[in-house]
């Protein structure tokens, strides 16, 4: 318990801080080595991060999330699932440095959270596990495609200007960059359709009727039809990678948007912890 | 022992001719017939590329310009008189200096570029091949490699576009995920409009498609470029297939402007488009710059990312220079120390030549016990006598050159039959 809980909370923000620095290092230096290095390290990360949680959940006998610390660790743990994903899809480091930031920010967060030993009522059902890691998962691609299509931006917006600077020199093609946001979009929509389904299982099982128009539910739709908007949009002609991406960035903002106002101002039957 | 360098390059002599004294592989063997011959020369290197001409050696005495001179005049049939005002001497340390700076790529005609360092490299291998080094120019050459790559390593002297069209794949590298599977499509026949096509070529690029008004220039285009033909009229068309468009015309007038490029880009259902206008006056209408997902750069805008990146590399350029000087360094110590260790090597020798004979002719008059005594007595005494000179030598023969061999061999009374 003490390990395993040290391993996914304690001790692994450790290693996604090498691996940014390990990042960093590459980005000012262009030299290959580093970048093989800094994405082996995260990607020794993502084993030993899953190892500890998976731990965790076995010798609690409650899987997480079950606390803050839980969620934003089992968030730095998507993000860097999904980012090593992409990175291994598309052979290129460009993005590490950045992805590597919100990895580390995330874990750092979860480590100073801390896990939780009390368990509510409710996250007693099978089905909450994977249903808060589907969402969760489906938040940390969300995420990753939103900072994809920010660098997007940026560097359309320098070449469109006509004065490439050096500090975008590393990053990947743009091509590559959609490719890469595209990919998060369609996982990260695919999790969060199942993480709403199973949602929706669990409503039955606690309160009685799979959707009560709680404010939590409805943000969590709301955000599947704004991604799905994005993924039907990419579909058309018209829509070339600058358009697409800001389409993105707009769906990610609503989204994030959403989530602060249901915490901050609703009272729904859906907090806990 | 001295290193020498006669050479010419895009500074001292213009291409008309460094073009007569350039080597291919024949006359780079025939140099290497008379170079094998002559008894003074001992080892030769030469590096021939479009921007400089050098010649290193090892040769064994001073009048090795005139040797070298007489040489290159008979490989090229060109007299003497007719270059050597446009060509430079160097010897021992600055030769080996020259040829670090220029492995470097700080004498290049564009500061920091990077190919010189692999024809540095082949220019060895091919004197090795032929045994025409051996030890001395090999480590030269190798230390040279070494310094280069140093240099591209830990200093930004080689990074940054080195030319236009350098710029041009550069900035395509940076829209198009694979270079290989985007089409090129070339309009009109400049010169600036092949190297740039050539350089995306080197990339990768695999479909290049050239059209001209002129159907024979464009012909003869596609055939340098190994790319396909297209009829003139068909170029707008063209336009919507092609992820990355060149134009180096000189026709008057826009050839391309904004209605045909939006038709294009519809039509071709293109997510992006790079467009080089390299034509002066530009071919392609500025407006075109305005529709979503095209990148259009003219000339001045890539001669300004060449410019950008020029002024970083200067500054490197000074780092590069220090890292220079401590490879020098380095290989001089061994250089000297090379030289110089005949002599030592003979002096040991002879001192111990001495201690044996001396020994000898005490030792009947001894028992053994004594005569170890002895043999370890007069062994301590040549060490230490041998110590100062030694010491003397590494330190001088930095200072002084090849004259400091034969000055130590009066001095230590050694043959200078055996200088080899």
């Amino acid at each position: 318990m003490i390990l395993s809980s040290w391993l996914a909370f304690r001790a692994i923000w450790i290693v996604y801080l090498l691996a940014l620095v390990l990042y960093t290092v590459w980005f000012r230096s262009g030299q290959d080595v580093w970048g093989r290095r800094a994405s082996r390290t995260l990607r020794i990360g993502v084993a030993a991060h899953t190892v500890g949680l998976v731990v965790l959940g076995v010798v609690r006998g409650e899987w997480p999330p079950v606390s803050l610390g839980e969620t934003f660790s089992l968030l730095a743990w998507s993000t860097a699932a999904i980012y090593v994903y992409l990175e291994f899809r598309s052979r290129e480091w460009g993005m590490g440095l950045m992805a590597a930031f919100i990895i580390t920010t995330f874990s750092v967060v979860a480590a100073w959270a801390g896990p939780s030993a009390q368990v509510a009522a409710v996250l007693r059902d099978y089905f909450f596990a994977p249903h808060a890691l589907a969402n969760i998962f489906a938040f940390g691609c969300f995420t990753m495609s939103a900072f994809l299509s920010l660098a997007y931006v940026l560097q359309y917006r320098q070449l469109r200007n006509r004065n490439p600077g050096l500090l975008l020199q590393r990053l990947p093609a743009l091509e590559t960059l959609d490719r890469m946001a595209r990919q998060a979009v369609r996982i990260g929509f695919f999790f969060l359709s199942v993480g709403l389904v199973l949602g929706a299982i669990l409503a039955e099982n606690a309160w009685g009727t799979p959707w009560s128009w709680d404010p939590k539910q409805c943000m969590t739709l709301l955000t599947w039809m704004l991604y799905g908007g994005v993924l039907v949009l990419r579909r058309m002609r018209d829509w070339q990678g600058g358009r697409v991406a800001v389409t993105n960035l707009v769906a990610f903002a609503s989204m994030i948007s959403g989530l602060v106002l249901i915490r901050v101002l609703v009272d729904s039957a859906h907090r806990f912890g | 022992m001295k290193i020498c360098l006669l050479g010419q390059n895009h500074r001292t002599a213009p291409i008309e001719l460094r073009e007569r004294l350039a080597f291919d592989d024949h006359k780079h063997a025939r140099l290497g017939e008379l170079i094998a011959r002559e008894n003074a020369i001992e080892e030769g290197v030469v590096l021939s590329t479009c921007n400089r001409v050098e010649v290193y050696t090892v040769s064994r005495h001073d009048r090795t310009l005139e040797t070298l001179g007489g040489l290159l005049a008979e490989v090229h049939g060109v007299a003497l008189p007719e270059w050597e005002q446009t060509t430079y001497f160097h010897e021992d340390d600055q030769a080996v200096r020259h040829l670090f700076r220029v492995a470097s790529g700080l004498d290049s005609l564009v500061l920091g570029e990077g190919q010189i360092l692999a024809q540095v490299k082949s220019a060895v291998t091919f004197a090795k091949d032929k045994a025409l080094s051996r030890d001395v120019l090999l480590r030269v050459f190798h230390d040279a490699v070494a310094c280069g790559k140093r240099v591209r390593t830990d200093t930004k002297v080689g990074e940054g576009a080195v030319s236009v069209a350098y710029a041009a794949v550069s900035l395509a590298r940076k829209i198009f995920k694979n270079l290989e599977e985007e089409t090129v499509l070339v309009i009109g026949a400049g010169e600036t409009g092949r190297q740039v096509a050539r350089h995306l070529q080197m990339f990768g690029v695999r479909d290049i498609r050239v059209t001209n008004r002129s159907r024979e220039r464009g012909s003869r285009l596609a055939d340098e470029l190994n790319a396909t033909l297209v009829p003139y009229d068909q170029f707008p068309r063209q336009m919507g297939q092609a992820g990355i468009v060149i134009t180096a015309t000189s026709a008057p007038g826009r050839t391309v402007d904004e209605p045909m490029m939006r038709a294009a880009v519809r039509e071709g259902q293109r997510r992006a488009s790079f467009l080089i206008d390299l034509s002066v006056p530009r071919a392609i209408d500025p407006e075109v710059n305005r529709i979503a997902g095209v990148f259009l750069y003219n000339v001045d805008d890539l001669q300004g990312i060449v410019l950008d990146g020029e002024d970083r590399r200067r500054l490197e350029a000074a780092k590069a220079e220090g890292i220079v000087d401590e490879q020098l360094s380095r290989f001089l110590d061994w250089y000297h120390g090379h030289r110089l260790a005949p002599v030592m090597a003979e002096l040991r020798e002879k001192y111990e030549q001495i201690r044996r004979t001396e020994l000898e002719t005490v030792r009947t008059r001894l028992d053994p016990a004594q005569q170890e005594e002895f043999d370890r007595l007069t062994g301590r005494m040549v060490r230490k006598l041998l110590h100062a000179p030694t010491v003397g030598m590494k330190r001088l023969g930095r200072d002084h050159g090849d004259a400091l061999v034969d000055e130590l061999r009066t001095l230590f009374g050694l043959d200078s039959e055996k200088q080899e």
